[in-house]
């Protein structure tokens, strides 16, 4: 990784992103913002879409990569493709609908036609080009240089070269391990459907309130109320819940010493055994009791992986800037593979706090909006970092921790966007093939 | 639902398959379970194919009788 003190934007974002505090500029500059698309939406891994959401071969979804339109596709033989939604003719959109099975795809503004792995197929009155052995020097549709994925996680990076995804992850990877361990079959689905939800506001905002552990009890204290949650007295200054930045970016809640004291197998979900009898049982049968009851008992994570995807332990959110004040949060309910009863408790609880009319996406959408509109006003044009930072201190495994409600996330989070945002960019054009 | 679409020569089970992200047709060859896909634009451009391309498809060399040395008569598409 390479700085460059001849990049002027370089330096002026380091006089603007401290490790105590940030200024207000960061969230409304459309230089900045532009800068972001680069450096970080059009380099680093990206969350794209899930597996299982192109179960069969030739399904596909229509996904997103910041403000660019993706299709991710599986084709005949099984592999996973992130396309461009964009004809190699004129560029019109190739694909409208949000899902199909489709082999090819047909452009609808002149036919060029591709296959789903994004190869040219055939166009129109082939004469035109001098007969159809011309597709092989016309241009197919533009696809993700890189694809990988982790636990079908499907992430793309738009830069030919870089990190794998593993070194990406990180320690981000045995979250989403976690996760999938919840799962009788040890696997996630992601089948309940989206909902889209824009906001008014930076992207960052709602990366760094996803970990924000000193909000909730605040923005968030009528649901917990009305519910009877006890997720509130988690985020408080006697909560063992610790703040935990995983390194690259991402950070977490984790929750699990709190889980663990109160030691109920699905106790984290407010969930008595007797609601799901046939999950538990299909659990305890998968792992064995005692890994079983461990595993429900620590719980789900809450884990925000960098830059755009957020397990919020029983929903998921996928993050889409579309403009330097406009956001977009793709949410669903997370489902379990072989935990139909589990599953069907998880939509209607999703729906009451993501759904349309949830309250607790509401609530952070809200408090999104009105601090854009806050960061917007001159004085003072600093927002502060400093919380907990005199009770940081290094876990077991080195991360660096703070408490329940300390800002050690998006420290940390500014610490690795600082690194991304005034790299050299070598290599990391979006691919020049077709 | 599934129909069966048969004569003295061949007999396919017939059925609109909605496991996928969208319905495609469903083609089975009863007499070997050789199972194949169709999804809405490859109909669409079988109802267009020119006569020739539906006689040449019905060439048996060209698929199931092919010869050896010409490679595998279908790609393994096992859904
Ligand atoms: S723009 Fe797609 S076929 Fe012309
Ligand atoms: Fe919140």
């Amino acid at each position: 990784m390479t700085t460059t003190d001849v990049d002027p934007e370089a330096a002026r974002l380091r006089a603007l992103v401290l490790p105590d505090r940030v200024h207000g500029s960061v969230y409304t500059d459309a230089e900045i913002y532009a800068r972001e698309l680069e450096r970080i939406w059009y380099s680093t891994w990206v969350y794209v879409g899930h597996a299982s959401e192109v179960p069969e071969p030739n399904d596909y979804v229509r996904k997103t990569i910041g403000p660019q339109q993706v299709v991710m596709t599986r084709d005949k033989t099984g592999a996973i493709h992130v396309l461009h939604n964009r004809c190699s003719h004129r560029g019109n959109l190739v694909c409208d609908a949000d899902r199909g099975n489709a082999g090819s795809f047909r452009c609808p503004y002149h036919g060029w036609t591709f296959a789903n792995t994004g190869d040219l197929l055939g166009f129109p009155f082939n004469q035109g080009y001098g007969g159809s052995a011309a597709r092989a020097q016309l241009p197919g549709l533009g696809a993700a240089p890189r694809v990988e994925s982790y636990r079908g996680f499907v992430f793309a990076s738009l830069a030919a070269d870089g990190p794998t995804l593993i070194e990406h992850l990180g320690a981000a990877a045995e979250r989403l391990d976690r996760l999938c361990r919840l799962s009788p079959e040890g696997e996630v689905e992601l089948t309940a459907g989206w909902v889209k939800h824009e906001v008014t506001a930076n992207w960052k905002m709602l990366v760094e309130n996803e970990t924000d552990g000193y909000h909730p009890q605040f923005v968030h204290s009528s649901i917990f109320s009305i519910s009877g949650s006890g997720i509130g007295a988690l985020y408080s200054d006697k909560s063992t819940a610790v703040t935990r930045a995983l390194g690259g970016g991402h950070t977490e809640n984790d929750l699990s010493p709190e889980f663990r004291r109160l030691g109920v197998p699905m106790g984290w979900a407010g969930t008595p055994e007797s609601k799901i009898p046939d999950y538990v049982a299909a659990m305890r049968a998968s792992y064995g009791s005692d890994t079983a009851d461990e595993i429900m008992i620590n719980g789900s994570p809450h884990v925000m992986i960098f830059p755009n995807l957020f397990v919020a332990e029983i929903q998921l959110f996928q993050i889409q800037p579309l403009a330097v004040d406009r956001t977009v949060q793709h949410v669903t309910a997370i489902q379990f593979k072989g935990a139909p009863d589990l599953n069907r408790r998880l939509v209607t609880q999703c729906v009451g706090s993501v759904g349309p009319a949830g309250m607790l996406l509401a609530d952070d959408a809200e408090m999104y909006e009105r601090n854009q509109r806050g960061v917007a006003q001159r004085q003072p044009e600093w927002l502060d970092l400093t919380r907990g930072l005199h009770r940081e201190r290094l876990d077991d495994d080195g991360h660096t921790i703070g408490t329940a409600t300390d800002e050690t996330s998006m420290r940390a989070m500014w610490r690795h966007y600082l690194e991304l945002m005034e790299t050299e960019r070598s290599g990391a054009r979006p691919s020049e093939e077709p | 639902m599934e129909d069966v679409v048969a004569n003295e020569f061949a007999t396919v089970a017939v059925s609109v398959d909605d496991r996928g992200n969208s319905t495609r047709l469903r083609l089975e060859d009863l007499r070997t379970g050789t199972v194949r896909y169709l999804d809405a634009l490859e109909l669409e451009s079988i109802v267009w194919a020119p006569e020739a391309w539906m006689r040449a498809l019905l060439d048996p060399s060209q698929h199931r009788w092919r010869d050896a040395d010409r490679g595998p008569a279908q790609e393994s598409l096992d859904p």
